[in-house]
């Protein structure tokens, strides 16, 4: 089998020019390559960033309605996309604060046992003023608003005052 | 010796990777007037790469239920950031890919490139495009749209005119009797591990059997060497061919990202029907 090598048809000098100007080509070439393989992991990088959740800001939500709740119980509500808490007190007083612990971000709990906010992870405990009062939680929970309207309990955040 | 070259020696104490490379090094392609159609195969197979590369990026916020897929699409599309573009080249590379593998195997069938001893390369190719085809199928319907819905329910329709088993193959298909979140989630798993696992196997076998065979030579070009042996040419796969490949990719790269940008497809409406179906 006679094997002909596409290059073997040049003399030796025509071989080494074209060789040369083949490898300037060749730099060129990939030297355009690189710019455009950045052009296209930037829009990779920017997809993998996730997008800001616009259910962060929200400013008020529909906790339950006012026939729901008895008198020294709690019930755990979305706010935006975390949880939060309803408490109605003995004396039928709402009160709202966030639902998840300041320590490691369990979910919290109100138990009428005690009248305390409690976190099952590691047993962290709050007062109903948010206030952390034994336990591993650094700091209290943030206070929200609560709104009655009409049968409609709302909560919102606390207003800079 | 610095670091490189102590990894590179580590690696050579244990393996020969030059003894692996070399199938490759002598792998040469056979250069004649029909060289071109052997672009399609790779072009194929960089089409496949693309496929999972922007598959493994929709994974990332694509959510495989009847009440969230559409939404999560739309968020897809509108709110993450190159989403649109992430999901178009998805939908491009896919039609492209089918073309691709047709004109591939329709090049191999005219070249009859099949004839003894390469009948179990055209068979897993055979296999290949069967499992393109369902990796279409199954990503028709994870939009969630109407007109996904309504795909999916003509094609389970049409397995179910099958005679005798036919229903049970459409009951199957569907996860029961009618197109569901059930049938959704069937298809998304399909779509994203069952055919993906068993095209890489099809695949590798397919690479395999091209290395261990060559190249196959069309049988009048085969019968002009024979009688005029100083008329056969071939280059070396690597780095020859191999470089022109790339070129062939890029290009093909290039057109694709154009596809996608100047005709992105918007993700058409979700009707009631479909809402009373979730």
């Amino acid at each position: 089998m006679v094997t002909r090598v596409l290059a073997g048809e040049q003399s030796p000098e025509q071989c080494r020019s074209s060789i040369a100007s083949r490898r300037t080509w060749f730099r060129i070439l990939f030297g355009a390559m690189g710019p455009s393989i950045a052009s296209l992991l930037y829009p990779v990088c920017r997809y993998l960033v996730p997008p800001p959740d616009e259910s962060l800001n929200t400013s008020e939500a529909l906790a339950a309605t006012t026939n729901e709740l008895k008198p020294n119980s709690g019930k755990t509500f979305r706010f935006g996309n975390k949880p939060a808490l309803l408490v109605r007190l003995a004396s039928g007083e709402y009160r709202s604060m966030s639902g998840v612990c300041t320590h490691l971000g369990c979910t919290v709990q109100y138990r009428p046992e005690s009248t305390q906010i409690w976190c099952a992870c590691h047993n962290g405990c709050y007062d109903l003023n948010g206030r952390n009062l034994s336990g591993p939680p650094p700091r209290a929970l943030d206070i929200y608003d609560v709104h009655v309207r009409a049968q409609e309990i709302y909560v919102s955040r606390k207003q800079a005052a | 010796m610095n670091a490189a070259g102590r990894v590179q020696t580590w690696i050579d104490e244990r393996f020969d990777v030059e003894e692996a490379l070399q199938p490759l090094r002598d792998k040469t392609v056979p250069v004649h007037r029909h060289s071109h159609w052997y672009f399609l195969g790779g072009l194929t197979l960089f089409l496949f790469g693309v496929q999972i590369a922007t598959g493994l990026l929709l994974l990332l916020y694509y959510r495989p239920s009847a009440s969230e897929a559409y939404e999560s699409v739309q968020h897809i599309m509108n709110r993450v950031q190159f989403g649109w573009l992430v999901r178009s080249i998805h939908s491009w590379s896919a039609n492209l890919m089918v073309f691709c593998a047709f004109a591939h195997m329709f090049s191999v069938a005219f070249a009859r490139a099949y004839r003894k001893p390469r009948e179990l390369t055209w068979i897993t190719g055979v296999i290949l495009l069967f499992l393109i085809l369902g990796f279409g199928f199954s990503g028709y319907l994870l939009p969630w749209n109407t007109r996904a819905y309504f795909a999916t329910k003509v094609g389970t329709e049409v397995a179910g005119q099958v005679p005798v088993i036919g229903r049970a193959i459409m009951i199957f298909m569907r996860g029961g009797e009618d197109v569901t979140g059930a049938t959704l989630t069937r298809f998304f798993g399909l779509h994203v591990v069952v055919l993906p696992a068993i095209a890489v196997a099809m695949l590798l076998s397919h690479l395999l059997l091209v290395q261990k065979f060559g190249i196959s030579v069309p049988a009048t070009v085969e019968n002009e060497w024979q009688d005029r042996p100083d008329l056969r040419k071939e280059m070396k796969f690597f780095p020859n061919f191999f470089l022109r490949e790339l070129m062939a990719w890029y290009i093909a790269l290039a057109v694709l990202i154009a596809l996608a940008t100047f005709f992105c497809l918007p993700i058409s409406s979700h009707s009631r029907i479909m809402r009373a179906r979730c």
